[in-house]
This record gives C-alpha cells, sequence and structure tokens, in this order.
C-alpha cells in the first residue's frame, strides 16, 4: 500500500517536472482561446452564413463579402473612414508635437500648462458629445452664434447638421480632445534626449529647424510611430463619439465603418453581415499596422 | 522541479478550487426569487413611479426581489437584442417600444400572453384597439401599458396674429407655416429628418401616408411603394414633406434628436410641431411661453375632402421573457402595474401624455383629476379620438415583423435625407427605396 502511494506520488511529481512550463502557462492559453481564439473564429464563421437576429442561419459561403463590397453605403463608409483617421490622426501628431516642441523643457509654470492642455483628454466621451452639442447646436449653439453676430454667416449654421461640413468639425473635436495623449507622449520622448547632443548642435550653430531635423525628430522617431499606430487602430475603430454627435448624419456623411457595421447588426438585424465587415476592417487594420511597423522599425531591437 | 516548488503549485490549484466552490456556496445561500425588469423611463416621474410599483411588489411578495435596469429608448432595441442572441440575460419584464415588441416576437424572446389577458378579465378589459394592435397572428405578444397619438400641436397666440385657424388641411398648413415664417427668430416648420431616434421622422411620414392613402405595402406585404397609382400618392405625401421642408424648415438641423427638435416648438422658434400628448409636459418643462398657450389638432388632411384623419400611434406594451423560470409570478407582477394605486400614479407622471390602456381607468375619474390633464383635455380627447382611425408607425394592417424592420433600418428617412441632400431625385429614391424594402421583407422573411 505504502509502496503504491509512493509510486503514485513519484509519477505526479515527474509529470509535474516534465510538464511544468505548459501547466503555468495552461491558464494563459485558456484564457486567450476563451476571448480571443473563440470569438475571432465564431465571427468568421458568422460572416460565411447568414445569420439574422430573427432566426436561424445556413451557410451561404462568400456571398456576404461580395454583397458588401457592391453596396455604395460601403464605399462612402470606407472613403468617410479613411479622411476622419488620416485626418483626425494628422492632425493630432501635429497639433501635439507642436506644444510638445514647445513644452518639452523646463521653465517658469510649463508644468501648469501642461496640465492644462491635459484637460480635454479626461473628459468622458458622453460629456464631451454633450458639450460639442451644446456649443455647435442649431438652435442656440455659441459657436454658431458667435459667427452669425461677427456677420460671418447670414444664419446660425450648425456645422454638424451640414454636410459639407460635418466631417472636418468631428475631425477638429476629436482633434481637440486627442492631442494631449500626443503632447505628453512626445514630451516624454523629448525629454529622454541627452542634453549633450543639443549642446553640441548649439556649438556647431545647428538653428531651431536644423536641431529638429537631425537632433531631435530622429530621437522621437519611433516613439512617434508607436503613437501614430496605435492612434490610427483607436480612431479607426471610432464609434462612441461619432454615435452620440451625429449617428453618421446627416444622411451617410459621416457614417464610418464602425458605425456602418453597427447598422447592419442591429437596424438591418444581419449579423453575418456585420461580422464579414469586421473580418475585412480588422484586415485593413492589419495592413495599416504592418506598414507602420516596416516605416518606424518598430518591432527591431535598437535603433 | 522541487518538492517546495511542486507543492506551491498544488496548493496554488487547490485554493483556486476552494475559491471558486466558496463563492458558489455563498451565491447559494444568497438565492432568492429575482423578477428582472427592463425599461426606458429613464426622467425622474416615470422612474420613480416603477420604482415605487417595484417596492410595493417586493413588501407584499416576501422574498421576492424585483431588479430594475433602465436603459434610454435608443439603446434598448440593441440591448434586448444582445441579451436575447447572449442566451439566458433576457428580462423576465421589459417595456419596449411596439416594433422592437414585434421584432422580439418574432425572435422568440418574448411568448404570447393571451392567459395574462384572461387575468386581466378579458380583452374587455383594454380600451379600444390597443390589445388588437397587440395582436399578431392570433397571439397577444404583450399587454399595452400606454398608447398615445400624434396631433399637430400648435400656438394659439401666433395664429391668432396672423389670423388664422388650426390647419386642416396641406393647403392650410403650408399657408400657415408661410405666414410665420420669419427666419432665424421664427421657422415656418421645423420638419424632422433625422436617424438619430427610430420614430421621430417615421411618426410624420406615416401620419402623411395615412391621410393621403398612400402605403409602402399591401395587406398581404408585397411592397407596393413603388406600383402603380399608389407611387403617384406616394410621391405626393413626401413632395409635400419636402417641400415643407425646403421653404420653412432649418436645413442643418438633419440627424439632430427628437427631443432636439422639438425644442424649436417649445422654445417658441416654430409655431406648430407633430407630437404625442407629451407636449405639455415637454412646454411646461421647457419654461419659455405659457403652456396654456398649447393647442392641438388632429393631422391636416391633403384635401378636406378626403375625410382621413389617420395619424401615428406608438404603444408601449409589457412583455414577458420566452424563458422566465417564474411566469406566474411575473404576471403577477405585471398585474400589480395595472393596480389604480400604481397605474394612475405612473400616468400622472407625464400628465395627459400616455393615455391609459385600460378601459376602467380611462372611464374612471382618477385619471382625469390632475390640473395639467384638465387644461389640455382637448388634446387628450383628440388624441384618443385618433386611436380609432390611426395605426401603428409603418404598420398601417396590424402589427408585424416588416413594418418594424422598415422602421428600424430607417429606410424612409434615408429616402428624405438623399433628396434633401441632393443626392437623388425623389423618383430614384422611391426607387431606392422600394428596392431596400423587398431586401428587408426577404431578410425578414416569413413568418
Amino acid at each position: 500500500m505504502t509502496s503504491r502511494l509512493g509510486n503514485v506520488r513519484k509519477a505526479v511529481g515527474g509529470f509535474l517536472d516534465r510538464h511544468f512550463g505548459l501547466i503555468i502557462l495552461l491558464p494563459t492559453v485558456v484564457f486567450i482561446l476563451m476571448t480571443f481564439v473563440y470569438p475571432v473564429t465564431v465571427n468568421l464563421w458568422l460572416s460565411l452564413t447568414n445569420k439574422s437576429l430573427l432566426g436561424p442561419s445556413s451557410y451561404i459561403g462568400l456571398r456576404n463579402y461580395v454583397e458588401i463590397f457592391a453596396d455604395p453605403e460601403f464605399a462612402t463608409a470606407v472613403i468617410n473612414t479613411l479622411v476622419w483617421t488620416v485626418g483626425s490622426v494628422g492632425l493630432q501628431f501635429l497639433v501635439g508635437l507642436g506644444f510638445a516642441l514647445l513644452l518639452y523643457g523646463e521653465f517658469r509654470g510649463v508644468r501648469l500648462f501642461r496640465v492644462i492642455l491635459l484637460t480635454p483628454w479626461t473628459v468622458p466621451i458622453i460629456v464631451l458629445a454633450l458639450i460639442w452639442q451644446w456649443m455647435l447646436g442649431s438652435l442656440s449653439g455659441i459657436l454658431p452664434y458667435t459667427v452669425w453676430r461677427m456677420g460671418l454667416t447670414s444664419t446660425m449654421i450648425a456645422p454638424l447638421g451640414m454636410k459639407s461640413m460635418v466631417l472636418p468639425t468631428l475631425i477638429l473635436i476629436d482633434v481637440w480632445r486627442a492631442f494631449p495623449l500626443m503632447m505628453i507622449s512626445l514630451i516624454a520622448g523629448l525629454q529622454t534626449i541627452p542634453q549633450e547632443q543639443l549642446e553640441v548642435a548649439r556649438l556647431e550653430g545647428a538653428g531651431p529647424f536644423q536641431t529638429f531635423r537631425y537632433v531631435l525628430w530622429p530621437n522621437i522617431l519611433r516613439i512617434s510611430g508607436m503613437l501614430l499606430a496605435l492612434r490610427t487602430i483607436w480612431t479607426f475603430n471610432t464609434f462612441d463619439r461619432l454615435y452620440l454627435l451625429t449617428a453618421g448624419g446627416p444622411g451617410s456623411a459621416s457614417e464610418t465603418l464602425p458605425l456602418y457595421v453597427y447598422k447592419k447588426v442591429w437596424f438591418s438585424m444581419q449579423v453575418g453581415k456585420g461580422a464579414a465587415l469586421s473580418v475585412i476592417m480588422v484586415i485593413i487594420l492589419s495592413l495599416l499596422t504592418y506598414a507602420y511597423i516596416k516605416r518606424f522599425k518598430l518591432l527591431k531591437g535598437e535603433q | 522541479m522541487t518538492r517546495a516548488r511542486r507543492g506551491g503549485v498544488l496548493l496554488f490549484l487547490m485554493i483556486g478550487i476552494a475559491m471558486f466552490i466558496g463563492s458558489s456556496v455563498v451565491v447559494c445561500a444568497q438565492q432568492q426569487t429575482v423578477i428582472t425588469f427592463w425599461h426606458s423611463f429613464t426622467e425622474g416621474p416615470r422612474k420613480v413611479a416603477l420604482d415605487d410599483a417595484a417596492r410595493l411588489f417586493e413588501e407584499s411578495h416576501p422574498g421576492v426581489k424585483v431588479e430594475i435596469s433602465i436603459s434610454p429608448w435608443a439603446t434598448s432595441y440593441s440591448k434586448a437584442f444582445a441579451a436575447h442572441e447572449a442566451g439566458d440575460a433576457f428580462p423576465d419584464v421589459i417595456a419596449v417600444l411596439a416594433d422592437t415588441a414585434m421584432l422580439l416576437y418574432a425572435a422568440g424572446a418574448v411568448r404570447p400572453v393571451d392567459d395574462l389577458v384572461e387575468a386581466f378579465g378579458g380583452p374587455s378589459a383594454f380600451y379600444g384597439r390597443g390589445l388588437e394592435m397587440m395582436t399578431w397572428k392570433g397571439n397577444v405578444i404583450g399587454i399595452p401599458l400606454y398608447m398615445h397619438d400624434k396631433n399637430l400641436n400648435y400656438r394659439r397666440d401666433l395664429l391668432e396674429q396672423v389670423g388664422e385657424e388650426p390647419p386642416q388641411t396641406w393647403e392650410d398648413w403650408y399657408r400657415v407655416a408661410s405666414k410665420l415664417h420669419n427666419p432665424p427668430q421664427m421657422y415656418g416648420q421645423i420638419m424632422p429628418i433625422t436617424v438619430l431616434d427610430t420614430f421621430t421622422t417615421p411618426q410624420w411620414v406615416h401620419a402623411l401616408f395615412e391621410e393621403n392613402y398612400a402605403y409602402m405595402y399591401d395587406e398581404d406585404f408585397n411592397v407596393i411603394l413603388d406600383q402603380g397609382d399608389n407611387r403617384r400618392l406616394v410621391k405626393e405625401s413626401l413632395s409635400f414633406f419636402l417641400l415643407m421642408w425646403e421653404n420653412f424648415s432649418k436645413h442643418d438641423t438633419m440627424d439632430l434628436g427628437g427631443v432636439a427638435l422639438n425644442e424649436f416648438f417649445t422654445t417658441g422658434r416654430t409655431p406648430m410641431y407633430q407630437e404625442s400628448t407629451f407636449e405639455p409636459y415637454f412646454v411646461t418643462t421647457a419654461g419659455v411661453w405659457d403652456p396654456s398657450l398649447l393647442g392641438g389638432v388632429r393631422p391636416p388632411q391633403p384635401g378636406i375632402t378626403t375625410g382621413r384623419h389617420g395619424g401615428a400611434i406608438d404603444l408601449i406594451p409589457l412583455q414577458v421573457s420566452a424563458t422566465t423560470k417564474n411566469p406566474e409570478l411575473v404576471y403577477e407582477f405585471v398585474r400589480s402595474i395595472f393596480s389604480e394605486e400604481v397605474y394612475v400614479k405612473f400616468l400622472h407622471a407625464v400628465p395627459g401624455g400616455m393615455i391609459p390602456t385600460l378601459t376602467s381607468v380611462i372611464e374612471g375619474e382618477a385619471f382625469w383629476d390632475n390640473p395639467t390633464i384638465q387644461l389640455h383635455k382637448e388634446l387628450v380627447q383628440a388624441s384618443i379620438e385618433g386611436l380609432k382611425t390611426s395605426s401603428l408607425i409603418y404598420m398601417p394592417f396590424g402589427i408585424n415583423p416588416y413594418g418594424a424592420a422598415i422602421k428600424n433600418e430607417h429606410t424612409m428617412t434615408k429616402l428624405l435625407s438623399f433628396v434633401a441632400l441632393g443626392e437623388k431625385t425623389l423618383d430614384e429614391a422611391i426607387d431606392w427605396a422600394a428596392a431596400e424594402l423587398r431586401r428587408i421583407f426577404a431578410n425578414v422573411g416569413t413568418f
């Protein structure tokens, strides 16, 4: 009896010895299977079915994809998404970089400036939507009112309700909210530059542009790449503020891919088509991320 | 591996298992009968009335807990369907818009409640066509909680200023709007083109269609929007909408929400607005002009000779989950909401805004015994009168999943926005919408 118990203990001990690495990895593997592999696989399968919110589904091959690419609304959503993403991320970066260059040094009051400029990033999305709806409102918005009173328009014009102005306005709102993240991250990058490099540039007689071109930019290139890649993914996938501010309108003037997916799944009840759209979005984002990684050498070990 | 490390791993696993079992025991020990109730009455008085109803039910049913979850109308639909798709997350009782109610029934999320109707005393307990409007293929799919019909509300003082009576015909409506149009102080008629909610634009379009005998589909659910003489009537109705939009509306209001659009009326920037009997509540809350100046008539007709005063009805039912574990208790809870103590208090939360669905309440005194309802009795009576001839939005032949899906997809609103934004001619937009309707009908399938 004692020897049998000893054998069992030895066998269990041997098993644990041989597979210890696997055992401690197992929870993580299970977690990834449950939260990533399973949903992605189910989504892929759904994209090949005519699954509706109302009932059972059947396999339809690639028909969802064919119909999506033939839909003019999809083309509009893709163009809007690209304009929104490139416009918003590009401006966020330029404005963030501008403020970072102004505020990365140490001078009196600089910390107060940084905190004040960081405020928009801390505003909850629902509050942001309400603030801007109020400020840009058709009835009593302070900005349309000011522009009208200044004689620049013949009446109060709410840009969120105008086809030609809605997307630029949404981009500016997003820049207002998100440039502080760019700014603070770039300030952190700029502050890691050794003072000796800046001193040498000064002694060599480099002007501000040359200092930026040959000293500052190379040092913040990778953090810029990382920021641009992350912000592109986040901005591309934006749903909340666009839905709250315009729901894609007027018409479909501000309808981006996430809103288009939402409408396909919930309003049109076409879950299968929504799943196919998600797959397309993942492919577009993967290509964009790969381009950033190549351009900014984000996965290389050294600069 | 050392013995100590091995022991550590085993100990870690054992602690994990013990915690799991322990938490399950705690959950079991805390178990009580729970009724989950989802609604969208986010504003104070109605929410408070239903909170009180839940508390009263808990007091009279020891061991029962009513858990209430509130989400705005705009998200209640997706939340309900997400819960249904998730499996067992759907609430025992849910209050939704009529079209959502139909789609939830079609999806199998809720059960028929004919037996609950009997518990109320049979169909005669319900006023007018309320129960009929909740009946699909012989089954009652929800107990109507309240309903309302849309009137064309107006400012008495403004109409008097220009020597006009409340509009009876489209021609009257156009003339009054024309006389009062003075932007940016006053817009003759704000017309809503918005996808931010599912009811604002549809209720206007539906009324224009109803008054002109124009249809999107026939009684056998064939799309006829673009067919024969009906196409002409459809075009007339939509042309009138777009004429008013073009001449008297503020064009940057497209895709504002219904509440924001109604603000033009409540703050005195448009003289008329088609809305339910919630308008006295909105006007009083805004506090910009004297609520006694508020008048209301049935939506104008295309010509005085048509004899039709069809309008758009909103009806909010209470539905019961198809998988509820305690149907009898849940039925009891639903009935408790209709007890006079609870129900009249709920209705008075927005006085006159919600027309009762029980005959005993509408014919009794308690509902009418309210100063706001007395002040706006004319409006409330007009809405009750309208319930006889109007129909559910986009469902002129009774509740059905096709009309619900059209409303949900904003097809007619998109049609209007295409023309208003100059992206399509009206004929092109009608052809587009007809093709969309056929796709929707195919997508919904056969029930």
